[in-house]
């Protein structure tokens, strides 16, 4: 084991470039944990205004319409004290003053404006009653044009159920994306840029002509030397990935571990770290000095990333993006990311889905295999 | 050991080696001199079946060299032009890597690294890594990681290129204490100093042949010059050269600068016959001396053009 021996050692020394994109890693995927998790996710909670009113009409409208906005708001009955009144607004003890005119009944059936609102400066919260109060009119008045009286009408408008909402849970996060969808969403970053460096970076070193000649001239058999080399490259490839995922463990425990389909996200990311190997491998075929592997992996990670939807999401991707990025197993892990985080049962044609993503990349893995067989031998050839 | 026969190895339109034939001896050390560009190093490569040849036949221990020879390879360390160790890797670790290609018990290896480093001394460098080393030091490196693991044959391709004179000695010293030791070694080199200095054979390379090969005696005995008379700080007129052209066996003279440079063929008293000349006609002189002819002359001679170029 001379060579993989030596190989392990040398990506050790590396080992620095594989933290720096780690750190950068951890940092993208936690600081969006965290604004995931603070994201108004809760549900839409109605907001109660202090409001006072001053019925002047007192008509059978108008103590139905005052009943109807108690229910939604803290309002208080008042007297028409203009001064007063103006010092609560002032002084923030109320949002809205409501004044209903003398003659607002025969004025609102004949669709006419009854009510005079005053609010304090910079307040939504007139607009948001004047169409609670539009809408309550607008009930007993279609009420009253069937035939019912202002009475039956109001009484009809009040027993009106609310309707509901049912959210349906499919992802099992009540609709929140849990901190791990991210981890998982952007780890093909983390193995591109890192092993690319590293394994890239290190295989130049062994294919450099000089000591390729001597390894050559050696009686360690050109099989033997390739096939511990690409040990090397499966076993550091492994220990970042086995490495990634405890620590994603240790972040995020249980919650992820309790997903039921946590095994599809494991082998989802394996193939995409396989893919992100065959990656680091071929640059490291056609490279020919160390200082350009950094250079040339790090615009072609994040190019790659950003056409796959790993930074940005692929529903905000155009068409056509998309189907230049289909022709990289980024763009089809991320497709079976997306369906895992929204699913949380894998099955049927969801399940379908997922299998032809993780096929499909298996597919682009032979694919990278037979690319880089290819650039070998055609670089033996040139000898 | 090893038979080179007919070997022709062209790039494209270019022939590198043309036709060529070499034989190297059991226990010799063997020189390959030529210009650069001559291709020794592309027949050093030939012969370790890294570069695959158009036409010819290579046979080293008595069997054919095949990339897949390694049973012949296990027996042959190569020191090649360019440094070629690990920049990440220390002193120890690449030669201890180099000779693990060879050796797979670790403590035979152990010892053989151990070795290696004492032989090339490198005692006090073992934990820095190449970059850290002189120029000579990175050469000694190199010789260490090809002789680690004790190979009956070492072919050197131009050990001591942009080396300093004490390196220099070093290395050759070592060569000459590893066929003491009883290696074979084939040694090229651009350096005809070098190679009159360390190897019993020689073959001179131009253009991809070899244009002569034997004992450095042997190519001085296949030229015409047998002594070159140099004389220094000397005033003379034509006449007076033309006189000792007429000379006995002096077959060529140049005048340049107060230096006048006389080739006799070989022959005893030449020098004695020109300090006689010089006497009676009282030309006066700053220096003279007789040396015999170099490498240099044998290549000029043959090739019609200096090795140096």
């Amino acid at each position: 084991m001379t060579v993989f021996k030596i190989y392990i050692l040398m990506i050790k020394r590396n080992i620095g470039l594989v933290l720096m994109y780690f750190g950068i890693f951890m940092g993208i995927a936690l600081a969006m944990s965290i604004a995931g998790s603070k994201g108004n996710t809760g549900g839409f909670t109605a907001e109660k205004v202090n409001m006072a009113i001053v019925d002047l009409d007192e008509s059978e409208l108008s103590k139905r319409l005052i009943e109807f906005l108690k229910e939604k708001h803290n309002v208080e009955m008042s007297e028409n004290d203009k001064s007063k009144l103006s010092e609560e607004l002032y002084y923030e003890k109320r949002s809205v003053v409501l004044q209903i005119e003398k003659g607002f009944s025969e004025a609102a059936l004949e669709g006419k404006n009854g009510i005079h609102m005053t609010q304090r400066p910079g307040s939504y919260s007139g607009m948001y009653i004047s169409q609670q109060i539009d809408q309550f009119l607008g009930n007993v008045l279609a009420y009253h044009a069937f035939g019912y009286s202002i009475s039956e009408s109001c009484q009809k408008v009040t027993e009106q159920k609310e309707c509901t909402v049912t959210l349906d849970d499919v992802n099992g996060n009540g609709g929140k994306i849990p901190g791990y969808v991210y981890f998982f969403e952007y780890l093909p970053y983390l193995f591109l840029a890192a092993l690319g460096v590293a394994l890239g970076k290190t295989l130049v070193v062994f294919r450099k002509k000089t000591i390729k000649n001597r390894m050559m001239a050696s009686s360690f058999s050109l099989f033997q030397q390739n096939m511990q080399i690409l040990l090397g490259f499966l076993v550091m490839g492994s220990i970042l990935y086995v490495f990634s995922i405890l620590l994603a463990v240790l972040i995020y425990g249980n919650n992820m571990l309790s997903v039921s389909n946590i095994g599809y996200y494991l082998l989802n990311s394996y193939v995409d770290m396989l893919a992100a190997l065959e990656f680091a491998f071929i640059i490291g075929l056609l490279v020919k000095e160390g200082k350009r592997v950094d250079m040339i992996i790090t615009p072609l990670s994040l190019g790659i990333c950003f056409l796959c939807g790993v930074f940005v999401p692929q529903s905000v991707l155009s068409d056509s993006v998309q189907k230049v990025a289909s022709f990289l197993p980024v763009h089809w892990y991320e497709k079976v990311n997306n369906l895992l985080a929204d699913h949380a049962e894998i099955a049927g044609e969801v399940g379908q889905q997922v299998w032809q993503g993780i096929g499909i990349q298996v597919l682009f893995l032979f694919a990278l295999a037979g690319i880089s067989l290819g650039i070998v031998k055609y670089q033996q050839q040139e000898r | 050991m090893i038979r080179i026969e007919n070997l022709v190895k062209r790039y494209g339109d270019l022939v590198a080696l043309d036709h060529l034939n070499l034989e190297v001896y059991e226990g010799e050390i063997f020189g390959l001199l030529g210009p650069n560009g001559c291709g020794k190093t592309t027949a050093i490569s030939c012969l370790l079946a890294l570069l695959k040849y158009d036409k010819g036949r290579i046979t080293v221990f008595g069997e054919e060299m095949r990339p897949d020879s390694y049973e012949i390879k296990r027996k042959i360390g190569i020191v090649p032009q360019d440094v070629a160790v690990f920049p990440e890797l220390s002193v120890r670790e690449n030669i201890d890597y180099f000779c693990g290609l060879y050796i797979a018990e670790k403590a035979l290896r152990k010892k053989y690294v151990r070795e290696a480093i004492d032989f090339t001394g490198l005692e006090g460098y073992q934990k820095m890594r190449p970059n850290q080393l002189s120029g000579g030091l990175l050469r000694r490196l190199n010789i260490a990681c090809g002789i680690a693991h004790k190979p009956k044959l070492i072919i050197m391709d131009e050990p001591t290129v942009a080396v300093d004179p004490q390196s220099r000695n070093h290395i050759l010293e070592g060569i000459q204490r590893l066929n003491k030791e009883g290696a074979t070694i084939i040694y090229t080199s651009h350096y005809m100093e070098e190679v009159e200095q360390i190897c019993a054979r020689i073959s001179i390379l131009d253009h991809g042949r070899s244009i002569a090969t034997g004992t450095k005696e042997e190519l001085k005995r296949m030229i015409k010059m047998g002594e070159r008379i140099t004389i220094e700080g000397v005033e003379i007129t034509s006449e007076q050269i033309q006189l000792i052209r007429e000379l006995p066996h002096v077959f060529q003279t140049e005048y340049d600068n107060q230096c006048l440079v006389i080739c006799c063929s070989a022959a005893k008293k030449n020098l004695m016959r020109v300090l006689h000349f010089l006497e009676e006609e009282e030309i006066v002189f700053g220096k003279i001396f007789s040396e015999l002819p170099t490498l240099n002359d044998v290549f000029l001679e043959i090739t019609g053009t200096e090795l140096r170029d």
